[in-house]
């Protein structure tokens, strides 16, 4: 088989004139716009550009980066960011396996449940925030509360208690991604060999046996992938705290990169006075990029380290 | 580009520039060579009726003739200048709203009408406000006039971006004497005490109240405090007496900080207001607001909500008065309240600290500026069209249909519309102590790091003496970077 | 399939333990659904009530009248037929570039051997995991450098080129699963190697660019902080951008805002369950096929 392989990979080799045609220009524009900007960053995150003198930016080393690493805001930001990745992932995760399994089993209806939990992948992240911005409105003229309310539960502080607050961004998040991952595992579930499950049922192994001892260690792989795929994404969460908290209540729910957009960019409110500091809001870029760096190495090590055991 | 201009909007339009045409043409000619009189026409413009969508107004042209040592000699060959004029959409003819609409094109209509002869046309580029973009565009050279907040008139003005309009504006009789106090004293605030830009529109906070549940509207502090208390006695559950936006309280509350005595900078500008009496200063106002949410006196949602993200409340019928911005808050109560409701609203000056003595009230607003250029000819057309924009007869057209408050004091004298109608009498006296928030750029920062320390304080994270502390540690830090450049 | 339900199902447990199973499955399952679907009704009755009516009595999901005004007074007093031409331009422009690049690179890789393949190919799969908000301020200063700023090609440029490496990783699974001899006869037929993608490869492939298209299509449609950025005039605004302008200190009008917040989803949703079929089995398989 080998060798029919390498004779006919060979003569495909002659014919297509070579891989490099087909695969340097999209790769190289990629480049162009993915890789450069983040190393013309690190460029950035060393200068005092700022909005109002675009052209006159000068070269001022690693002061951006002590501001930062001595300004309380930015080490609240870190913190916040790495506890919200930190816990939104393995929720999200639980609740699509969870999904993706009952999406698995012939139920009748099964398409439409799916089309459902998929729904919110359709909706703009934006519009996700202003939704449920109104919905969790603190008082009853809030859909939620008004519903506790009518319980007898009384009001939750939605907005205007730190964790509360912190527990919206984690719900919408949570909410709008669990679709994406979801579908990603039922696509593993489905290629799961139906004889290994058989010949364990025919073994005696009831559905939680076969759950954990087949089922889970067969989707490893994809398992890895839907998490590193998961802690990436979630560091560009935006929109949602924009429309729901603006990073509060006291920078409770304060994001590196949210901090980043509105020092560079303001946000409303900021007439422009205290943004427009594009070079520390580099800084904050390269911050945050390092530490997704940190999380890809650390997948990519453990991916590598399997690889060796097998 | 799509406008949805009306037919009868278009007419009215149509009948103002054809009006202003009328009266240039019928008006001594721009003279040519030697003769140095310029006649100017000054147009009136009065309330002839009133709807709840538009106001229509009628023009009466007043002919005057002024004698003038220095015009331009139009003997020349006509060269054809367009000012590219950028402003934000909201107040240009690219806006949704009809009667700003026909506003602005009216002011841009006559401009082209007058100076036409004279080779002169301004053409708007609306965009969507922002700061980086205007900076980006200037920088580039592709505008010759702009629309801008007034808290960049000095960081602008100080990177050259803006042209001084002093001898243009002696040229045609403008002074910057002409308009209110407090914007005379920004105007001449930039660092050679030249005019950089004419302010075109202010508003401030007001405090905004359904007079049928608080017959009396409360003067001071205490009596806010005290109705408040009443109305959750009387009505409790929901109810509230009165709701202040968190997000966004620096601007309600800045000048309330000076009329206590407290001080921001001093005279070399360093900050200083977290030193000695002004820090106690912030602990008592700190004290009143943390107060109110302690007591259950206003919704504690509050304190993560800006004037957009409160009004639900209000709009449920559940808090009868409110902290808002002049201008917009009509416009934001009349869609969302039945219309028996929205009459029962009226707005008086913002309660102040019983210790002040009086209320001192944050001006906010935007001016018009000329972007600096070599080319005399298109530096001259670009500073008339700024003069022209933010004229008597431009301000009473656009401030109108903005609802918002023009900056000249004529105005006020020779308006009907200002004189009668009792939410702009409103805001103007709360104007009568309008106070510029310091327009150095470590004000952004600064007046940052307060809101945060109230939000620490309110949310219970850092006392309020750490809270301020942090704040001022920010702060200087900040400066220490600033000074730097 | 039809073998694995019948092996499944008579190889499960007892029936009535099953019966209450499956009850217990069914009730999760539509919890689940009316978690996920009552936002979107909720923003459907807003859209209907009298605005006093959402804050004075939000649980009424049917409102109490019946009011369509939003709906004809959203197309009359906002650009939103400009905004949703807008959105659709870049989304379409910028997906169809990705596709064009995506194909030519995965079937390069996929039918070539070269040293540091795997290597290449784990890159590509890391970088286009990075999101875009990590690159916003020095992708914002090349592109007004290049003076790509405030107009619609720069837009579409940035989508199209930005979705390249993850069209390339999806598309090369769905090359890989096509046998080589396919290339080979057609070689031998004398087609040129654009000829043997255009007319052989690809027909066959279809359901995984059909949802390459989409969830791309899908990205741009829904992108707000690029478009924010990069545009800023009026009249270059896609829909997210424009609904954001609707809410602020000038007027919230929130049915209006629900309006058009509707006409953004709806046409999305549309396409959504008609074309689920293929999205799904696309982002399936390519989660398996990697």
């Amino acid at each position: 088989m080998t060798a029919a392989l390498s004779r006919s990979t060979r003569r495909l080799e002659r014919f297509a004139g070579g891989p490099w045609p087909f695969i340097l220009p999209g790769v190289l524009l990629y480049l162009a716009l993915s890789i450069y900007p983040i190393l013309y960053q690190s460029y950035l995150a060393m200068t005092d550009m700022q909005v109002t003198s675009l052209s006159s930016a000068q070269w001022v080393g690693l002061e951006n980066f002590a501001f930062l690493f001595s300004d309380s805001r930015f080490l609240d930001a870190i913190q916040f960011t790495l506890l919200f990745v930190l816990i939104t992932v393995p929720v999200q995760y639980t609740i699509a396996f969870a999904l993706a399994l009952l999406v698995d089993q012939k139920l009748r209806g099964r398409i439409v449940f799916r089309l459902t939990y998929i729904l919110p992948l359709a909706i703009s992240s934006l519009i996700i925030g202003l939704m449920w911005r109104l919905l969790m409105h603190e008082s009853a003229a809030g859909f939620i509360n008004a519903l506790l309310e009518q319980l007898g539960i009384g009001t939750i502080p939605f907005f205007s208690n730190p964790n509360w607050a912190r527990f919206a961004i984690f719900f919408v998040n949570i909410w709008s991604s669990v679709g994406s991952t979801m579908v990603f595992l039922l696509g593993g579930l489905q290629t799961i060999d139906v004889e290994q499950l058989e010949a364990a049922t025919v073994d005696g192994a009831n559905a939680w046996q076969r759950f954990f001892l087949i089922k889970l260690p067969l989707m490893r792989q994809i398992s890895g992938l839907a998490l590193i795929f998961m802690f990436v994404g979630t560091f560009g969460i935006f929109e949602k705290i924009l429309a729901l908290t603006f990073g509060g209540p006291a920078n409770a729910t304060f994001t590196i990169g949210f901090y980043m957009f509105a020092t560079a960019f303001g946000a409303r409110g900021a007439w422009g006075t205290t943004a427009g500091l594009l070079g520390r809001a580099a800084a904050m870029g390269v911050v945050m990029f390092g530490v997704i760096l940190i999380f890809v190495l650390l997948y990519l090590w453990l991916v590598m380290f399997e690889r060796e055991e097998a | 580009m799509t406008r949805k201009l009306s037919r009868r909007a278009f007419l009215r339009g149509a009948a103002l520039v054809g009006a202003g045409a009328m009266a240039s043409a019928c008006a001594a000619p721009q003279a040519p060579a030697a003769p140095q009189v310029v006649t100017q026409i000054v147009k009136e413009t009065a309330v002839v009726k009133e709807t709840a969508v538009v106001k229509e107004t009628s023009v009466v042209e007043k002919v005057i003739e002024k004698v003038v040592t220095a015009t331009p000699a139009p003997a020349k060959a006509v060269k054809k200048v367009v000012v590219r004029y950028m402003c934000p959409t909201w107040c240009s003819t690219a806006d949704t709203r009809v009667e700003r609409q026909v506003a602005f094109r009216s002011v841009i209509d006559s401009f082209n009408s007058l100076y036409g002869p004279k080779g002169w046309s301004v053409q708007e580029i609306p965009f969507d406000g922002d700061a980086v973009q205007l900076t980006q565009q200037i920088e580039q050279k592709k505008v010759d006039a702009i629309w801008f907040n007034f808290s960049e008139y000095v960081t602008r003005s100080r990177a050259k971006q803006l042209l001084a309009l002093d001898p243009v504006m002696a040229t045609v009789g403008e002074d910057v004497k002409k308009f209110f106090p407090f914007v005379q004293e920004t105007l001449l605030s930039s660092d050679d005490k030249k005019v950089y830009a004419l302010w075109h529109n202010t508003d401030t906070p007001l405090y905004y109240y359904n007079k049928e549940k608080i017959p009396t509207p409360p003067a001071k502090w205490n009596d806010l405090v005290q109705m408040c208390k009443d109305i959750r006695t009387k009505e409790g559950g929901k109810k509230y007496g009165f709701v202040h936006p968190f997000n966004g309280w620096i601007q309600m509350n800045s000048g309330l900080y000076l009329a206590l005595g407290g001080e921001y900078l001093d005279k070399t500008g360093k900050p200083v207001a977290f030193e000695g009496k002004n820090l106690e200063i912030w602990k008592e106002m700190f004290a009143h607001y943390l107060g109110l949410l302690k007591n259950d006196l206003v919704p504690a949602g509050s304190v993560n909500q800006d004037q957009q993200q409160m009004m639900p409340d209000v709009y449920a019928g559940n808090v009868y008065s409110f902290a808002g911005n002049s201008n917009y808050h009509v416009r934001q109560l009349k869609p969302n309240l039945k219309d028996a409701e929205y009459k029962q609203w009226t707005a008086a000056p913002l309660p102040y600290p019983d210790k002040a003595g009086k209320g001192i009230y944050q001006a906010g607003g935007w001016m018009i500026g000329a972007v600096a250029n070599p080319d005399p000819d298109v530096a001259l057309a670009a500073a008339t069209w700024v003069i022209h924009a933010t004229n008597e007869t431009s301000q009473s057209v656009t401030n109108k249909a903005g609802a918002w408050i023009p900056t000249r004091s004529a105005i006020l004298e020779n308006d009907q519309f200002y004189k009668t109608d009792p939410f702009m009498q409103t805001t103007l006296k709360a104007l009568q102590n309008g106070h510029v928030v310091p327009l150095d750029p470590i004000w952004g920062p600064m007046s940052t790091a307060i809101q945060t320390a109230l939000s620490n304080a309110a949310t219970g994270k850092k006392s309020v003496e750490d809270a301020l502390k942090e704040a001022s540690d920010t702060t200087m830090k900040e400066y220490e970077a600033l000074k730097k450049k | 399939m039809a073998t694995q339900t019948i092996f499944r199902s008579a190889l499960s447990g007892p029936r009535l333990a099953k019966t209450a199973n499956r009850s217990l499955l069914y009730l999760i399952a539509i919890a689940a659904t009316v978690v996920f679907v009552f936002p979107v009704i909720w923003l459907i009755s807003a859209s209907l009530k009298p605005n006093v009516d959402i804050y004075r009595a939000p649980l009424n999901l049917i409102p109490s009248e019946v009011d369509w005004t939003p709906y004809e007074k959203v197309f009359r007093v906002t650009p939103i037929a400009r905004y949703l031409l807008n959105s659709f331009t870049y989304a379409l422009g910028g997906s169809a570039i990705t596709l064009f690049f995506s194909v030519l690179a995965s079937y390069g890789l996929s039918r070539h051997i070269f040293t540091g393949k795997r290597t290449f190919l784990t890159f590509l799969l890391i970088v286009q995991l990075v999101p875009q908000l990590v690159r916003v301020v020095p992708i914002y200063i090349m592109m007004s450098s290049l003076g790509l700023v405030n107009t619609q090609i720069g837009l579409i440029l940035l989508y199209g080129v930005g979705g390249i490496a993850y069209g390339t990783w999806f598309l090369k699974g769905y090359f890989d699963s096509i046998p080589k001899d396919l290339d080979e006869a057609a070689w031998m037929d004398g087609a040129s190697k654009f000829a043997t993608i255009w007319r052989i490869l690809l027909p066959t492939m279809v359901p995984g660019l059909a949802a390459l298209l989409i969830l791309q299509f899908i990205g741009h449609w829904n992108d707000f902080t690029t478009a924010a950025i990069m545009l800023r005039v009026p009249d270059l605004r896609p829909l997210t951008v424009g609904i954001y302008t609707l809410i602020g200190p000038d007027e919230t009008d929130f049915r209006l805002l629900s309006t058009a917040a509707l006409v953004n989803i709806v046409p999305v949703v549309v396409v959504f369950s008609f074309l689920q079929r293929y999205l799904v089995a696309g982002l399936a398989a390519g989660a398996v096929k990697r």
